[in-house]
């Protein structure tokens, strides 16, 4: 009985000693959505009076897809695969572990703050089509002369100061989730955000031309 | 231009004298297919006289297509109804049509007349109509070698204009044109007046509102040289070249004068007596070498009593974006600059009682004078820098004074120092480079010495620490906007030593400054700390470790704190009550309460071991101690009789809470946010 088990035991040992584990860090995709559209929601409650008057149609959460998430792979030879599912058959929480998203640092709300004020002074600029949001999460000039000359120089400061905050923000939520490696995502999915949250009349730059919601 | 002026001159000597010549009662009707000459062709010309009797002629010229110099002007054509030839060969028509086509001004059409007195000659110009708008009037009258003239523009429309090379803009321009013409030389005097002129470019990154200004210049021509002087006020309105901003009004109008020179066949040109001047903002003259690829040298200096508008309308613009974008500027300053193959050669600049300090209250600088000069090649000269006092945030410095040299892409400061929180900072060698990249970094050795604690906690707001730091800073560098340290940072405090390595400070004047450190504690005696804190009263020694501390925004972001009693810790181990409190809720949310125990009698006890490990993600901290029984930690762990062990349970608890716990503990003084 005793060799029959190590006769039958073999394979899956050599199988499981042989194989190279996956570990998969999924990003939050869900999470960091719903933390990123706290978060814009709040920023533009300073530009607008009356935020739930002018805000457009909400958009439709988009899906969770599979293509928002990073895969951190050791690409596992073909005999490894078997093992490493055999392993996430066994351990299937270890996958399925999904962290939230936590925004509630003093940095994030310093720079939270900052960005609220300062979106009464960038409001005026977006209704008149003189900014917009762009791709990269950021504010970009569209048409400096719907700017009077004298203002011209302020707003180019305000977006200046703007764009340092965000790229601030999306640095600092990575890396109080203890990982800076998700910049990319988190910027891409606030990207998104900006352009679903915005008021109607606002600009925004996507794939190679400005729209206006 | 001599080619343009001589082909105008070749066909009207050529017109006048084909009229003159066939002035029989015969008409005359030529057809030439193409006549070519210096600077000069024109295509399908006919010229058609007619006789009508009693001296007087009908003339129609055309000319398809004629080319003078650059300049080509197509479908001309004159006719004159009632040309005049005399006997004496004279010629005159006081009115006749013309018009052609020219790319600027599009359709032109209007009369002219002109009558010949050999050898002189008069041409007026009673009206030509521009298709892009303006009107045109003069007159002009010479011989054969010279003629001299005015023309006067009318309600030109900057609209109609500035649309042929696709900007914007509204509002009239009007002036004059006196003109002197000789084959060897012309002159044109032009005077030229705006009012409310508005212009933009496709882009608004050149764009002009509500301008008014006046421009005189004088225009001379010789054969292979071309020479101008002028000069511009704008005295209303605002303008915008990328990225500055001007505003002019009458009491502070803007002047730009100076004398051109050069040669138009080889794009060459030498600007001399260059004046620019706007009271309240600067005034600055220069002059420099020119040609079609920009300019091969130049040298422009200039000085301001208004260094507040002069930072705001010359400076600021260009700095948005970097910690100087918003500054509060007072003082004086003179500068120098040369520029040499379209790149700075030398740049120098003489400070004079400058005040400046950032809008976000980071820093600020008092008293700053001085001489700073860099040379792009060759050995730079010694400047000489300093200021009464400054601060960057609430940690004030010292007065300062520099001995420095800029030259290529580095800049080397000799040894200083500053004072600094009562003691000093003393900087060895001191190395900039980056200049020419834009991209600064700088490495550096200094010292510090007697720089006082209790300073610094009081510039920082924090609880008053005793003692002094004396340091050495081997690597001071920064590049890419991060400020590392290189080696460790010693302070002598509480009886011990915090050594801080891995410094590194990110964005140091930016909206988050991010500090990151590793700190280990030796040997600190928990007798001065807990006096210091009115943290109950400890003795006994404390070490550690404090790892991957992290700040944002100078508020703690994350740290892995490891602090315990040491082994073989010859200090007395002793506790108080309210130190056993204050360690109880901090671990456990509320205080161990001994003061209604039988306990109470004990003012203090003896304890074994301290230990405490609080790691902070996030929003979560996580809390540890020496292992304890069923699964909780010890945070003190007690000795002898009676004997008082504080034992932790909660290993997580959210970083709010736990700032909670402390905000009930209270520190002399200090307010724990």
């Amino acid at each position: 009985m005793k060799s029959s088990l190590g006769r039958m035991s073999w394979p899956l040992l050599v199988v499981l000693l042989s194989a190279c584990v996956t570990i998969n860090i999924y990003f939050p995709a869900a999470a960091a959505e719903e933390a990123a559209r706290v978060i814009v929601r709040d920023v533009l409650k300073g530009a607008e009076q009356a935020p739930t008057e002018q805000k457009g149609e909400q958009p439709a959460p988009e899906s969770k897809s599979q293509g928002d998430d990073r895969q951190s792979a050791l690409a596992p030879p073909a005999a490894a695969l078997i093992a490493a599912r055999l392993l996430e058959w066994l351990v299937p929480e270890a996958r399925a572990g999904q962290a939230d998203i936590n925004i509630d640092t003093p940095a994030i709300a310093r720079l939270r703050a900052s960005m609220q004020r300062r979106q009464r002074l960038l409001a005026p600029w977006y209704r008149s089509g003189a900014i917009g949001f762009n791709e990269k999460g950021l504010v970009q000039i569209r048409d400096l002369k719907k700017v009077p000359l004298k203002d011209r120089n302020r707003l180019r400061k305000l977006v200046a100061d703007e764009n340092r905050d965000r790229n601030a923000l999306y640095r600092e939520i990575a890396r109080a989730n203890g990982h800076p490696e998700w910049e990319p995502e988190i910027r891409a999915t606030f990207a998104r955000i900006w352009i679903e949250e915005a008021p109607r009349g606002y600009w925004y730059h996507k794939n190679g031309a400005w729209h206006r919601k | 231009m001599l080619n343009l002026q001589q082909s105008v001159l070749a066909i009207w000597l050529w017109v006048t004298l084909a009229a003159g010549a066939v002035w029989a009662d015969a008409g005359l009707d030529l057809n030439i297919r193409k006549l070519a000459g210096d600077g000069f062709d024109a295509q399908g010309l006919r010229l058609a006289l007619q006789h009508l009797g009693e001296g007087e002629s009908v003339l129609e010229l055309a000319i398809r297509r004629l080319r003078l110099g650059d300049w080509v002007l197509t479908d001309l054509h004159l006719n004159c109804e009632a040309l005049q030839l005399f006997d004496n060969g004279d010629h005159a028509c006081p009115a006749a049509r013309v018009g052609g086509h020219d790319p600027l001004a599009g359709g032109v059409s209007g009369r002219v007349g002109w009558r010949s007195d050999r050898p002189r000659w008069k041409l007026s110009v009673d009206e030509l109509r521009l298709e892009r708008g303006g009107r045109l009037k003069g007159r002009l009258s010479g011989d054969a070698g010279s003629a001299a003239g005015y023309l006067v523009l009318r309600t030109f429309p900057v609209k109609n204009w500035l649309a042929a090379i696709g900007w914007s803009g509204a509002g009239q321009l009007g002036g004059r044109v006196d003109l002197k013409l000789a084959p060897t030389s012309q002159q044109a005097e032009v005077v030229l007046d705006g009012a409310r002129l508005d212009f933009s470019d496709p882009e608004g990154l050149r764009a002009g509102e509500a301008l008014a200004g006046h421009l005189a210049a004088t225009i001379r021509h010789r054969p292979g040289e071309l020479q101008g002087q002028g000069r511009l006020t704008l005295n209303g309105g605002h303008l915008y070249v990328d990225p500055i901003y001007l505003s002019f009004d009458a009491a502070h109008p803007l002047k730009l004068s100076g004398r051109v020179a050069g040669n138009p066949a080889r794009k060459s040109w030498r600007v001399e007596a260059l004046q620019l001047e706007q009271p309240g903002l600067l005034s600055a003259g220069g002059e420099g070498d020119f040609t079609a690829v920009g300019a091969q040298s130049f040298k422009l200096d200039g000085r301001t009593d208004h260094l507040d508008s002069f930072y705001r309308v010359l400076l600021q613009p260009w700095l948005i974006g970097t910690a100087a974008d918003d500054l509060e500027v007072a003082g004086g300053a003179r500068f120098h600059i040369e520029i040499a193959d379209g790149r700075p050669r030398a740049l120098a600049l003489n400070l004079t009682d400058v005040k400046a300090e950032d809008g976000a209250g980071r820093f600020g600088v008092q008293g700053l004078a001085g001489r700073l000069g860099w040379r792009r090649e060759g050995a730079a000269g010694v400047s000489r820098l300093g200021w009464h006092e400054a601060h960057l945030y609430r940690i004030g410095l010292g007065s300062l004074a520099l001995t420095l040299e800029a030259a290529g892409n580095a800049l080397r400061i000799h040894p200083f120092e500053l004072k600094l929180l009562e003691g000093r900072l003393a900087f060895g060698a001191f190395h900039l480079s980056g200049l020419l990249e834009g991209a600064l970094r700088w490495h550096a050795g200094a010292r510090l010495e007697g720089v006082r604690l209790e300073a610094l906690s009081q510039a920082l707001g924090w609880p008053p620490l005793p003692g002094r730091l004396d340091a050495d800073l081997p690597g001071l560098a920064y590049a890419d906007d991060r400020l590392t340290l290189e080696g460790e940072l010693v302070i002598e405090v509480f009886g011990g030593r915090v050594r801080i390595r891995h410094l590194v400070i990110e964005s140091l004047l930016g909206v988050a400054p991010v500090l990151e450190a590793d700190l280990t504690l030796e040997n600190l005696d928990l007798a001065q700390i807990s006096q210091a804190f009115s943290f109950g009263r400890i003795s006994g020694s404390l070490a550690g470790e404090i790892r991957h501390l992290r700040l944002v925004g100078w508020a703690l972001a994350g740290f892995e704190a490891d602090l315990h009693s040491p082994a073989d810790d010859p200090r007395p181990h002793r506790i108080s009550q309210k130190a056993i409190d204050d360690l109880t809720r901090l671990g456990n949310g509320v205080a161990a309460g001994l003061s209604g125990t039988f306990l109470s009698v004990f003012k203090q006890f003896a304890y074994d071991r301290l230990a405490l490990r609080v790691r902070l993600q996030g929003d979560r901290a996580w809390l540890d101690g020496a292992p304890g029984p069923k699964g909780g930690y010890y945070i003190v762990r007690g000795a002898g009789l009676p004997r008082v062990d504080v034992i932790g349970r909660n290993h997580e608890v959210a970083w709010k809470e736990l700032l909670g716990r402390l905000r009930h503990i209270r520190f002399k003084g200090v307010v724990v946010k």
